[in-house]
């Protein structure tokens, strides 16, 4: 295990960076992170790299967007204008709110100088003086400990003008949100950040064109703007050493339902599912019928021995018919109800659509979550199946934004690994799952 | 300008055209709601989509081939919205593909599933475009019936659960009502305030499937509210004058032209069985794009009620009725022996230029001197040269002094474009583009383009970099000043407006390389001023648009109703006097001997002075040509709602004419048309271009200074709308608004009750102390008469009121 | 008086963090200040909103009915919310919700007679490997709510103790931060 791509986290050359410090004792102050090398990677590429160079390595390095989406970071970078004289912003979406994703929280509470340092070289290398972080509301303790870190890095020089002499100025401002998943798409989230409602914008123009306060404007997931500080400390070959062959560096793997040890786990990109769940996360607690890979907008996979050796990255899993998505999974025991549990997921869909376009308003909110609702009681109807599969047709790549997808995804998956759940239902007239004993 | 194909047809387009409108373009349809003209496309509704490919360049800079040599078509992975996707070179758009129906029949099912259906009581059923593309692109064949018990039942979308239900009678105003149950979510009224009139008093409230339409700021302010309910694409927003009044299919509908301002604004009078119960925008490009202001559409209720429908003769102090041949009888036994000399000639503001001319003419005939019109200014707004509103949208800076919003208030929605930096769309095919893809939401207003000056804050002022306000009568020294600072001459100072600012307004005028000089009726009352405003447009360069209170000004001018050294409507000459339309004030009419007035309403002043009363028509009820506020030729077409009897104003000017022996100069319209063809060499039908009639004149101004406290502030609403309840309590009570220093010295307190007396009438107010005018300041709102000139007042303290 | 008048210093802090043309954009901290001291934004808070960043009551509303955290109605002096999505619900917060609601008497919307507690649902908060999660008001969330730890959060909550200073029993049974496993 130690020749070749690292996709295993018992690989001896893996070693944790991005959750190297969470949990650990004051990992949030400032003497701590630069006790441990912090603002390094920061001081490197101001002093001794152009912008450009940061965009280079990051491309080189072959990161690509945490946020879901998947999109190629340094790419990304390289759409923002070059000397156009405007006011550029860096936005990190800390929005973290897909069901089955809470991997962003740790870095922000527990490291918030990474978050911040990677701000910092985010920001250089789009030539942004101002950089927002956008954090979901609830996150109270991550925005205590978000505001004292930026207060400290202020005070002491790391944030501000001039960092490290270089003359490059770079402020930093928090901005809270307050309750509405699609905050975390990144036009909406410009919106919210303008005090506006919070509907997702037209593209084009880009956010690289025209983006917060009208301004060139670059979004990325916290995990990824954390990645890029150690795709410059140590070197794009050293990230792009790990995973396979378009989705590499290390992956925050999340692990929810009943397993062992539910938790966050930092691993090469590539990572089983069965190494994660079982090596990891200790194992399941009870009889798994399925698992959902990665976050609650990815389709679901029968908890089988195939599943469970599927590499978890980009490809393998869009060669199974799902996706990395967030990398949140969530474990289905066999006592749940499939009808119940997409039930819930498209509940949450049609609570947070933003109400802009009509497939998702109508289609989803006001129509598909009724269906399923109905379904679900046993109040289901022959033909209710083919009606909602033709709902899907209506809603899919229709809507304005991937919200109604993110809630058509999970439906397909459920379909196609569990139809007989729903035709129980149908026929029984009734959900065959006893609802109760969940809670201890 | 790109080449594309759609289906079956290659067309070209100009750069930045949206798909939707190549497709409208070619000829195709394709349904769309949220989209809307002179909105910015949003892409909401999803009701637009349609198959699209594009060519896609190689590396080496050339198209990507197929076998043939053609450029490969990359069809995009999923339908693309066509009003907010541009249309490229090389495009392939794809209306007809079966995905795109089944897309098309998906979407119209999920606007109707939470639809009321009520079309039966709904006031839009019949020109509902959820109706029309329900009808035309829903799948009826697979939704629309279904078979239970044997029967066969429409079913308008297979969704079978309660309804969302919610607030279906919300008032929004005394002038719109919303019903939320119809309301598909389009946002065009939401982006509508934002976008035309800047006013930010409706929004979608909560969120998902429970959002909804409403507004903290009810009732809407009234000024532009209206034009919601034109482009509502359902019966959400509706028109509360004429609620429930017929179907749409029953109104007569007639195009004709708003002659409440000078602006010209193209409407559509819809009456029913000879009742006028709608006024609806009509489109014209080039004027009012798709727009009219609130009084132009809610104002019409005074025209149903208490007509005059036959002509009336003073009898022991009464006017009572009487028939035309009496009247007739009594006219000519009183004109007997008058002589021209003798005679006034006065013409409403709204008149026809054929009945200026017939007026003019009658009066140089009969060598009359006192002869004019309803609120002719000091300055003749003909003398000013005339710009093309929409050559405004090319000015680099725009100076204001009046109040646009009230005075002609479609200019301000042009002022608006202005701001935003707006220039006239392409016409296509089909007209005004439909989804534009230059407009956004929320496009920054280019305040610096902009410096106001008024005597009270307007709707403009939150839009200006430079604004500023004067105590009133302070037009006149403002431009004066400004003009002595562009000629490198020293300004005298001006009340209330510091020396720097005017200088700061001069530095950017002169800075910049097109310009407009907006002026209002405070100015054309000042003619010194006014003069000012020509010679700095000729000797500097700038656009000039005049706002003269009487809608027909520029053309009546023009026509020679123009009456520099005699009498006119506001001062009292002739012995026998004929007023057309309108009421001259009570000093004018005491001062004659015989008063004949040809009214469609009596009001105060008529019924004290009017010996005899003929039935008129109202504008909406004649023919005739208007000459607008940029000189351009509109034809006022007749709803067929006059009152049998009712003459415009050649017919009654004839009626006189003929007592008093005399051949009228025209006693018809068409007649008249020809004088003014073959004089002025105007058209005898309009052509379908349109026609500038721009006469360089250079008539006399009168002269006449205002002596008054009391400013009389310009408004969009007329004092005959106020007859209508409706209107009344829109408006509230007048407001007598007054700068708090001056109150204290004329002892007024706030919310005190008074009466004020002008020489147009009496008027009850409520006095309103209004730290934001200048000091000194004292404001009435004109309702029409007397718009902008400073005059003397009375105040009457009314019984239980307090002053 | 209005709202903000004794918070001229805050109000400037807030506006320091965006750009001075676009004062709007301080509409989300003005409203959580509200709900955060007042429990929800009236009508009144809105126009006071409204009247700061210079817009209009409506546009303030229209922002503020967009999200959940802020309400239009009072909420109590403990306004809890119970995470109701996958995670959670898989980790009985339906059993959860359903006792809480029938401990305290109310349903949303509503506060108990004594104005110290109302409940509401909301959805993932994120902290799905702590199932079933509740929050207080905003403070840090309550993890692993099983019946002991609820029971022990309503009485310290009753008995006046501040959120903080209460003691919930037991933990959840594995490692909530992983330190490099
Ligand atoms: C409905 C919706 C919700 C999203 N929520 C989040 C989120 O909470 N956090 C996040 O980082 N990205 C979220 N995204 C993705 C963002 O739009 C955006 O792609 C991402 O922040 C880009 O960053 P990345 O390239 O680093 O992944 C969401 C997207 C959609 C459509
Ligand atoms: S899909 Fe449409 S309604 Fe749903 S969140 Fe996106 S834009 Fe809003
Ligand atoms: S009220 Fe009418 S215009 Fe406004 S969003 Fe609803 S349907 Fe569209
Ligand atoms: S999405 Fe509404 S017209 Fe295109
Ligand atoms: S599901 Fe409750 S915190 Fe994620």
């Amino acid at each position: 295990m130690s020749e070749g791509l690292i996709v295993s986290g018992h690989d001896p050359r893996f070693e944790r960076t991005l959750y190297a410090h969470v949990g650990k004792p004051g990992s949030h102050t400032l003497d701590y992170y630069l006790s441990h090398g912090g603002y390094e990677a920061a001081k490197k590429a101001l002093t001794g790299m152009t912008p450009d160079e940061v965009i280079e390595e990051v491309k080189r390095s072959g990161l690509r967007g945490r946020g879901g989406a998947g999109f190629p970071t340094g790419l990304k970078w390289s759409f923002m204008p070059k000397d156009d004289g405007q006011q550029h912003y860096i936005i990190m979406n800390a929005d973290e709110s897909e069901p089955g994703s809470f991997k962003d929280r740790y870095i922000l509470e527990d490291d918030p100088h990474q978050a911040i340092e990677g701000m910092i070289l985010a920001g250089y290398a789009i030539r942004a003086t101002k950089g927002y972080i956008y954090i979901r509301g609830e996150y109270r303790r991550a925005y205590d400990r978000l505001l004292a870190a930026i207060e400290e890095a202020y005070t002491r020089g790391y944030l501000g003008k001039n960092l490290f002499g270089s003359g490059f100025d770079f402020d930093l401002y928090l901005h809270r949100g307050a309750g509405a998943y699609i905050c975390g798409e990144e036009t909406a989230l410009m919106n919210s950040l303008e005090g506006l409602r919070a509907n997702p914008r037209l593209k084009p123009p880009f956010p690289a064109q025209k983006g917060l306060f009208g301004k060139p404007t670059t979004i990325n997931n916290v995990e990824t703007i954390a990645s890029v500080v150690h795709i410059v400390a140590r070197g794009a070959d050293w990230f792009a050493q790990m995973g396979y062959d378009k989705s590499k560096g290390m992956k925050l793997y999340q692990v929810s339902g009943p397993a062992v040890r539910p938790g966050v786990y930092e691993l090469p990109m590539g990572t089983t599912f069965r190494e994660l769940i079982y090596d990891w996360a200790g194992g399941v607690k009870e009889p798994i019928k399925a698992l959902i890979p990665g976050g609650s907008s990815t389709p679901m996979l029968p908890f089988n021995d195939d599943t469970l050796d599927t590499p978890m990255d980009y490809e393998h899993l869009a060669e199974k018919g799902s996706m990395l998505g967030t990398g949140g999974v969530i474990l289905i025991p066999e006592r749940a109800c499939v009808v119940d549990v997409i039930w819930n997921l498209v509940r949450f869909y049609a609570h947070e659509s933003c109400g802009k376009c009509t497939p998702c308003r109508e289609g989803v909110a006001g129509w598909l979550v009724k269906l399923l609702g109905q379904i679900e009681r046993g109040k289901g109807k022959p033909g209710d199946i083919e009606l909602m599969e033709d709902l899907l047709d209506n809603i899919e790549g229709k809507s304005f934004c991937p919200l109604a997808d993110a809630a058509v995804w999970p439906v397909r998956g459920a379909l196609r690994h569990f139809r007989h759940e729903f035709e129980r239902h149908i026929e029984a007239g009734g959900c065959p799952v006893e609802k109760k004993g969940f809670w201890g | 300008m790109p080449k594309l194909r759609i289906n079956d047809r290659e067309i070209e387009v100009p750069e930045g055209t949206s798909v939707l409108d190549a497709i409208f373009h070619a000829g195709y349809d394709v349904p769309y709601f949220c989209s809307e003209r002179h909105l910015s496309p949003i892409g909401a509704c999803r009701m637009c989509l349609v198959k699209v490919g594009a060519p896609r360049k190689g590396k080496d800079g050339d198209w990507i081939r197929d076998e043939e040599g053609n450029p490969r078509i990359f069809w995009f992975p999923k339908l693309m919205a066509a009003c907010t996707t541009r249309a490229t070179e090389g495009m392939v758009v794809d209306t007809l593909a079966d995905e795109v129906k089944k897309a098309q029949a998906g979407m119209v099912e999920f606007h109707l599933e939470n639809h009321p259906l009520d079309c039966p009581t709904c006031d839009k059923g019949g020109a509902c475009e959820l109706q029309d593309r329900s009808y035309e692109y829903g799948l009826f064949e697979k939704y629309y019936t279904q078979t239970q018990n044997g029967l066969k039942t429409v079913l308008y979308s297979r969704f079978a659960f309660t309804k969302r239900h919610a607030d279906k009678h919300h008032k929004l105003s005394e002038f719109v009502v919303l019903d939320r149950e119809r309301c598909i979510h389009c946002k065009r009224c939401v982006r509508y305030f934002e976008e035309i009139p800047g006013e930010e008093v409706l929004d979608f409230i909560e969120r998902g499937n429970h959002t909804f339409i409403g507004s903290e700021e009810v009732p809407l302010p009234a000024g532009f509210s209206g034009n919601i309910t034109d482009i509502c694409p359902v019966g959400a927003l509706l028109d509360l004058t004429a609620r429930f009044r017929a179907r749409n299919w029953e109104f007569e509908k007639t195009p004709t032209v708003d002659m409440n301002d000078a602006f010209g604004a193209a409407i559509w009078v819809d009456s029913r069985s000879g009742r006028i119960e709608r006024i609806r925008a009509r489109e014209h490009p080039e004027t009012n794009e798709i727009w009219i202001a609130d009084a132009a559409r809610f104002g019409h209720g005074w025209t149903v009620r208490d007509r005059v429908t036959a002509p009336l003769i003073r009898k022991d102090g009464e006017l009572v009725p009487a028939s035309l041949a009496e009247a007739e009888a009594y006219l000519r036994e009183r004109l007997a022996r008058v002589r021209g000399e003798e005679v006034g000639l006065l013409l409403a503001a709204d008149g026809t230029l054929e009945e200026g001319y017939a007026f003019a003419e009658a009066a140089r005939a009969l060598k009359a001197d006192h002869f004019g019109f309803e609120n002719a200014t000091r300055f003749p707004a003909a003398n000013l040269p005339a710009a093309r509103f929409e050559e405004l949208l090319s000015a680099e800076f725009a100076l204001v002094i009046g109040d646009p919003a009230e005075e002609m208030p479609n200019l301000y929605l042009r002022l608006q474009e202005f701001l935003k930096g707006i220039t006239p769309a392409p016409r296509y095919y089909h007209g005004t583009p439909i989804a534009d893809l230059r407009l956004e939401e929320r496009m920054p207003r280019r305040k610096e383009r902009l410096a106001v000056f008024a005597a009270y804050p307007t709707r403009l002022h939150r839009f200006a970099g430079i604004a500023g306000v004067y105590p009133p009568g302070s037009a006149g020294p403002l431009v004066e000043a400004l003009s002595a600072i562009l000629n490198g001459k020293r300004p005298e100072p001006v009340p209330g407006v510091p020396e720097a600012e005017l200088r700061r307004v001069a530095e950017r005028f002169l800075a910049a390389g097109s310009r407009a000089i907006v002026v209002g009726a405070e100015v054309l009352e000042a003619p010194e001023a006014a003069q000012a405003v020509a010679d700095l447009a000729r000797s500097k360069g700038a656009l000039v648009f005049a706002m003269p209170p009487a809608a027909g000004a520029r053309g009546l001018e023009a026509v020679g109703l123009w009456n520099p050294r005699g009498p006119g409507w506001e001062e009292p000459g002739a012995r026998f006097l004929f007023a057309f339309g309108a009421t001259p004030p009570a000093e004018v009419l005491a001062s004659a001997r015989l008063r004949v007035l040809a009214l469609s309403h009596l009001d105060p002043q008529a019924r004290a002075h009017a010996d005899l009363v003929l039935p008129a028509k109202t504008f909406y009820e004649k023919r005739g040509y208007t000459v607008n506020a940029e000189g351009r030729l509109l034809e006022l077409r007749p709803a067929p709602t006059a009152p049998m009897g009712s003459m415009d104003g050649l017919e009654a000017l004839a009626f006189w004419l003929r007592a008093m022996g005399k051949k009228p100069p025209a006693a018809h319209y068409r007649e008249a048309r020809e004088r003014l063809h073959e004089r002025y060499r105007l058209p005898l039908d309009l052509p379908e271009e349109g026609f500038f009639w721009r006469p360089k004149l250079r008539l006399a101004a009168r002269t006449g200074k205002d002596e008054g406290e009391l400013f009389l502030q310009p408004t969009m609403w007329k004092e005959r709308m106020l007859r209508d309840d409706r209107v009344r309590t829109a408006l509230g009570a007048p407001r007598l608004r007054v700068h708090p220093a001056t109150a204290k010295k004329l002892g007024l307190a706030q919310g005190a009750r008074v009466e004020v007396a002008t020489r147009y009438g009496r008027r009850d107010a409520t006095v309103a102390l209004d730290p934001s005018l200048a000091e000194g300041a004292l404001l009435l709102p004109a309702y029409g008469r007397g718009t902008g000139r400073r005059v003397p007042y009375r105040l009457l303290v009314p019984a239980g009121g307090e002053a | 008086m209005g709202f903000f008048d004794d918070k001229q210093d805050w109000l400037e802090i807030v506006f320091k963090n965006y750009p001075p043309e676009n004062r709007r954009a301080a509409v989300m901290p003005l409203l959580r200040k509200v709900q955060q001291e007042e429990g929800h934004v009236s009508p009144e808070r809105v126009a006071e909103i409204a009247e700061i960043l210079g817009t209009t009551a409506t546009e303030v509303r229209g922002v503020m009915s967009f999200y959940s955290y802020y309400q239009a109605v009072p909420t109590g002096k403990y306004h809890l919310q119970v995470c109701a999505t996958l995670s959670c619900k898989l980790a009985g917060a339906e059993e959860l919700w359903d006792t809480l609601r029938a401990e305290l008497g109310v349903g949303p919307g509503e506060v108990t007679p004594d104005g110290l507690f109302s409940i509401q649902k909301v959805e993932c908060l994120g902290s799905c490997h702590t199932a079933p999660v509740v929050q207080v008001n905003d403070e840090p969330y309550l993890e692993c709510m099983n019946r002991e730890r609820l029971k022990a959060l309503l009485e310290g909550l009753r008995s006046g103790k501040r959120l903080e200073e209460i003691e919930l029993p037991g933990d959840c049974g594995h490692e909530v931060r992983k330190e490099g496993a």
